[in-house]
Parts: structure tokens; C-alpha cells; sequence
């Protein structure tokens, strides 16, 4: 594909976001200003951008969940925050919290909380792509160790049975939750799983965003023609599964200090505008800093909101709709 | 108004709002060529022939697509064959179905009727034998309907078909052949039982084959002069509190009917109900008869000792005048 260096930019403050939303999270979380469990996806922005920078306006998403950042861009990052502090202002009322989420206008979940299920709702969406003829294509992600689901197994079959326009993706980092992927799995290739069921499948670097972004597009393109396929992205989580896991309890860390140093995507794109001279390091700066005070005026605003009435959780039009 | 099967009563309802509705669909394993799809026992119009849809062998799966769907905009009619495989689908039905409209804030509905035919009577065994419809009276969201005649049957589906909430169908897999009068264009509102005849003595609460029972023994006591009310549920959930409440304080006396084991299924709630509602009328404790606490055997003998007899029934309605 070809970029204008408008484009490169826009990609750079995209990672950029992406980075100081899992930081501004990870400061408020770890300071007790902000309740709840967070499952942080820092050193994963090349997957969540180069996946969601692709979304054309007829496309769906199910996302795995580390893809955090980028849903917010989707909901409204305020309104995302607020869904995973439970208030009221949240998207989904505050009722969903983190794992449970849909929003129709953005064209986004449903979720759930048993990993595989949203990826097994999906083929549905995609189902109804196929009989209503919409033109565009599902995405569906996974981590490695959602993989596992026999769910998953199941949805992967009927995608290939009933050939749906679907991009499958599998965010593998090599870690399901504190188990090593190849401990608990038979494969070290997670892509052949997808040649299993009949599905047309490769295994790409996760952290260059630009190679994400090319393998989507393409990806993308076959789908929405109807042609399924399934891209596993390999990738570093430098977290531990949620914040606050001791990871150095199961983890060898060099893996975590390799990957800092060598396969940050927001640090690589930096330095690739900077080589080219596409701007300046005041510029780049300038990027973060708005961006990072972009994240903390949005946390604010949905720390400050209220929270959801009782009456708000009873209400019985929540659980029928009239007969 | 004409006599039909419950089976084509089913049918005909599925073929016409289909034709109506191009957004339902009918999703079941081998449903193309069979005596139990389009081969045979589902007879639809030609032209929604399209929008019916073959799964592979994987409930849990396709139970799951239907649930998007719906999301989605579709209107599935997710046929998992055996009331049994319905524990496959779970997820499906009880987590997710039941509970989307909830937790996204009334942003997704989940308008899917999962299908299935329940209960003994046919050796089937242990895993296509059971009455499951207590399994799903804890999914607030859901709605469990169990039909007992071709009117119902055609009258409820048709309900189900015309409103949004996800609807767990169940027929019994003995009554598919039995025949009824059907009124056309026939609706029976949701949650409603049906008083089936009135009686003075004893309220007798039974649907499918419990009702079919029932009904045995019914005529029996009658030649005693036992009047007896029988009252068919139709929808488990939500259940007819007040009619339940209206022939409990009218007669005083009553038994509750249940195939499945007794503990803890829906008589065990009807029970706890009506006792709250009509303590001073009652004149003996409210009774229930239920399959016995155990799992069901194979073969049709070894099945008839699981389950409450005829003759249970009958000794039961009379200990309740005695």
C-alpha cells in the first residue's frame, strides 16, 4: 500500500494513543484511583492500530481483549472508561463492565465474559452478512490461549462450512494467562489450526504496524468476497496477564527486556519518521503530550461520573421486552 | 378452524411466518434431506427453502451463530432436535440469550426460538429422554414454552415468532402425531395458562405427557363424583401465577404434575407460589407428583418406574378429598 506521510503520521498518533491510553490506565489503576481488574495490552499498539486503522464503514469487530485502546477510539474513550468503572455515563450503562460489551453504531462486539462465546456470536454477524449481501466482512480475534476453546473449534468449522466473510486473527504473545502457549498447546504455528478445519491461513510479525496494516487490508478484501482466512499475529506482552500479576513468578523477564528494547512499535515508528525527516522530535512530542492529556482529561471525566442507580439495575425492561 | 397434528400444526405456522418474515431462519444438523428436515417431517413452502440452513454436528456452535444473528438482525429458529442436547447449548441459551438485552443495556436483543423436543416415552435413554424445562427456569430473560396440544402448539410458536425475547420451544417427542382442533390465525398470549376444564374439588396443574396422564386419571375419579380443575402451565416461564392462585382458593386441593425428578423443578415453585398466595383457603398442604430422584433407564418398562403412573395420579387426587 502506499502512504502519504499525512498517513504515517496519523498511524503514529494512533500508536501513540494507543500507548499513553494503557499508561494513563496502568497509573490510575496502580494508585487506586481506578477500581477494577485491568487486562493492559502495552507493547501490542502495531496489532490493535494496524487491525482497526483497516475497519472500512460497512465492517464489524470482535476483538480479543487486549485491543482496549482502540475500542475506546471506537465507543468514545470517555464512554469506555466509564463502561469499565461500571458508571452510568459507560456505553453499556455501567451493567457490562469490561468483557460484556456491544455498540451497534460502532459496529463493535457483542462480547462476553467465557472466552470463545463472542468469537462463536460472531459467525452469526457473519451469517447475516452473507444472507443480507452486506458489503463488508466481520473481524474476529482471538489470543492464544482462547484458541484452545472447543467453541472456537466449532465456529472456525462452521465459518468454513458456510463460508463467511470472515477475518479470523489470533493474537499470539505467547503466554495464556501464566501458561506457557506451547506448554498447553500442540502447536507452536497457531495458524495451522486454521488449515485444520479448511481455512486458509499464514503467521506474521505482530509488532511492525505496517505489516499488520498490509496483511488486514488483503485479508480484508478476500472477505468481504466472501473468501475466509485466519492470520495469526505474534506478538510480546510485556505485562503480566492483568495488572498487578507478578509475572517474574512464572516469566523469564529477558523476554519482556528483549522485546522493550527491540520491538516497541511506538519507539519503531518514531524512528522511522525521524529517519525519513517526516517531522521533527518537537513535533513527535508534541504528539504524546497532547495525546497523553487527551487520555487524562477522558479518565477524569469518567472518574467524576455517577454511578448507576439501583433503580437503573432493576429495571424490568432490561430483562423482557414487552410480549 | 381445522384438526391437525401438533407436528403440522408447527409446520404451518413456521411456513407462513416465514413467508411473512424474511428474516427468520430455521438452523438444524442434516435438516436438507431427511425424514426429520425437508424430506419428510418439515414440510415448507418452496420458496423459504433458502433460509433453511444445515449445521454441522456442533451445538454448542451453532447455538452460538444463531444467538449473533439475532443480535444481528436475524430471526433463528435454532432446532437442537433432543431437549437433552439443549445442556450442549447452554451458553448459548442461558449466558448469553437470556442475559444480552441486560448487559448491554437494552442495546442488543436476542429475538431466537431454540427448538427442541423433550421428555420419555419413546426408549430413548439417558441422553434423549429428558424434561428440561426446570433446567431453565433461573434464566430470568428467557421464556420456556411446553405446549401440550395442536392449538397451543401452533398458537404459542406463532407468540413467540411475533415478539423479541429469546424463547426456549419445547414439544414433547410423544405428542408430535396427536391431533387438535386449531383456530386460525391462532396467538395465545405469553404467560397465560389454560384452565382446560373447571372443577370444584381439585386443581390438578400438568402439561404434555403429565397432562396426557392426568387426564386418565381425571376421568376415573370423576366416576366418583371428584370434580377436578386441571390447569395447563403452556409456558413454564414466565408462569401464570394468578390462574394457579384463582383455582387453588376456588378448590382448596391441589396437586401439581411434573416428569421431571421432583427436586427442586418447576412444581416445587408453582407450589411455593400458590402457598404464599392462598395459605388461608388451602385445606390440605399443596401436592406434588414428580419423576423419581434418579436418572432415566432405557427401555419403555424400566422408563414407566421412573416416572409417576396413571394410577399414581389417581391415588393422589383422591387423597387430597379423603
Amino acid at each position: 500500500m502506499a502512504y502519504t506521510n499525512q498517513d504515517y503520521l496519523d498511524i503514529y498518533t494512533d500508536l501513540t494513543y494507543a500507548r499513553e491510553c494503557s499508561l494513563v490506565i496502568e497509573e490510575y489503576a496502580l494508585s487506586g484511583r481506578m477500581p477494577g481488574f485491568q487486562h493492559p495490552g502495552i507493547g501490542d499498539e502495531a496489532l490493535m492500530v494496524g487491525i482497526f486503522s483497516e475497519l472500512q464503514e460497512g465492517d464489524w469487530i470482535v476483538p480479543e481483549h487486549r485491543a482496549r485502546p482502540m475500542v475506546g477510539k471506537l465507543t468514545g474513550l470517555d464512554k469506555w472508561l466509564a463502561e469499565i468503572m461500571g458508571k452510568k455515563m459507560g456505553f453499556c450503562g455501567g451493567l457490562s463492565g469490561d468483557s460484556h460489551f456491544f455498540n451497534k453504531e460502532a459496529h463493535l462486539g457483542p462480547y462476553s465474559g467465557f472466552l470463545g462465546q463472542a468469537q462463536a456470536m460472531a459467525v452469526g454477524r457473519a451469517l447475516q452478512y452473507k444472507l443480507d449481501k452486506v458489503d463488508g466482512c466481520v473481524v474476529i480475534g482471538c489470543g492464544d490461549g482462547t484458541l484452545n476453546e472447543g467453541v472456537v473449534g466449532e465456529a472456525l468449522n462452521l465459518i468454513a462450512a458456510w463460508k463467511l466473510p470472515v477475518v479470523w486473527y489470533i493474537q499470539n504473545n505467547g503466554w495464556s494467562i501464566a501458561s506457557k502457549a506451547t506448554d498447553v498447546t500442540g502447536l507452536t504455528d497457531m495458524s495451522q489450526r486454521a488449515q485444520g478445519y479448511g481455512i486458509p491461513s499464514g503467521t506474521y510479525d505482530g509488532t511492525d504496524v505496517l505489516t499488520v496494516k498490509e496483511v488486514m487490508h488483503e485479508a480484508m478484501a478476500k472477505a468481504r468476497k466472501g473468501e475466509p482466512s485466519l492470520v495469526e499475529f505474534q506478538t510480546k506482552r510485556w505485562t503480566g496477564h492483568f495488572l498487578g500479576d507478578p509475572q517474574e513468578l512464572y516469566r523469564d523477564m529477558s523476554e519482556v527486556e528483549y522485546a522493550k528494547a527491540n520491538k516497541d512499535p511506538v519507539k519503531k515508528m518514531r524512528e522511522f519518521l525521524l529517519a525519513h525527516k517526516t517531522a521533527t522530535e518537537e513535533e513527535l512530542d508534541a504528539i504524546t503530550a497532547a495525546q497523553h492529556q487527551y487520555c487524562v482529561d477522558q479518565m477524569e471525566k469518567a472518574l467524576q461520573s455517577p454511578d448507576p442507580d439501583p433503580a437503573d439495575v432493576l429495571n424490568p425492561a432490561l430483562v423482557y421486552a414487552p410480549f | 378452524m381445522a384438526e391437525k397434528m401438533i407436528m403440522n400444526a408447527f409446520n404451518e405456522v413456521l411456513g407462513e411466518e416465514m413467508k411473512k418474515d424474511k428474516d427468520i431462519i430455521f438452523v438444524a444438523e442434516s435438516v436438507k434431506g431427511t425424514v426429520f428436515g425437508l424430506g419428510g417431517m418439515l414440510a415448507l413452502p418452496e420458496e423459504v427453502h433458502d433460509r433453511v440452513i444445515d449445521a454441522p454436528i456442533s451445538e454448542a456452535g451453532f447455538a452460538a451463530a444463531c444467538v449473533g444473528a439475532a443480535v444481528a438482525g436475524k430471526h433463528p429458529v435454532c432446532d437442537l432436535m433432543f431437549a437433552d442436547f439443549t445442556s450442549l447449548a447452554y451458553q448459548a441459551i442461558v449466558m448469553e440469550a437470556a442475559k444480552l438485552r441486560f448487559v448491554t443495556n437494552n442495546q442488543a436483543e436476542v429475538p431466537v426460538v431454540f427448538l427442541a423436543c423433550q421428555g420419555q416415552g419413546i426408549s430413548g435413554g439417558l441422553h434423549h429422554s429428558n424434561n428440561v424445562e426446570g433446567w431453565f427456569m433461573q434464566a430470568p430473560g428467557l421464556v420456556v414454552m411446553t405446549p401440550s396440544t395442536a392449538a397451543d402448539t401452533a398458537g404459542l410458536f406463532r407468540a413467540a415468532l411475533h415478539q423479541k425475547n429469546p424463547v426456549l420451544f419445547l414439544l414433547h417427542k410423544t405428542q408430535l402425531a396427536a391431533k387438535g382442533e386449531v383456530p386460525d390465525d391462532y396467538v395465545v398470549p405469553i404467560g397465560k395458562a389454560d384452565v382446560v376444564q373447571e372443577g370444584t374439588d381439585v386443581t390438578v396443574i400438568a402439561s404434555q405427557y403429565m397432562r396426557a396422564y392426568a387426564e386418565k386419571a381425571i376421568k376415573k375419579v370423576e366416576k366418583d363424583g371428584i370434580s377436578v380443575e386441571l390447569i395447563d402451565p403452556r409456558t413454564i416461564l414466565p408462569y401464570d401465577r394468578e390462574a394457579f392462585a384463582a383455582s387453588a382458593k376456588k378448590t382448596g386441593r391441589v396437586l401439581i404434575l411434573q416428569e421431571s425428578p421432583l427436586t427442586g423443578g418447576p412444581a416445587a415453585e408453582f407450589s411455593a407460589a400458590i402457598t404464599e398466595d392462598c395459605f388461608a383457603e388451602l385445606k390440605k398442604p399443596v401436592a406434588r407428583l414428580g419423576g423419581a430422584n434418579t436418572s432415566i433407564p432405557y427401555g419403555l418398562g424400566s422408563e414407566a418406574a421412573v416416572m409417576p403412573s396413571v394410577a399414581d395420579i389417581e391415588a393422589a387426587i383422591r387423597d387430597l378429598v379423603k
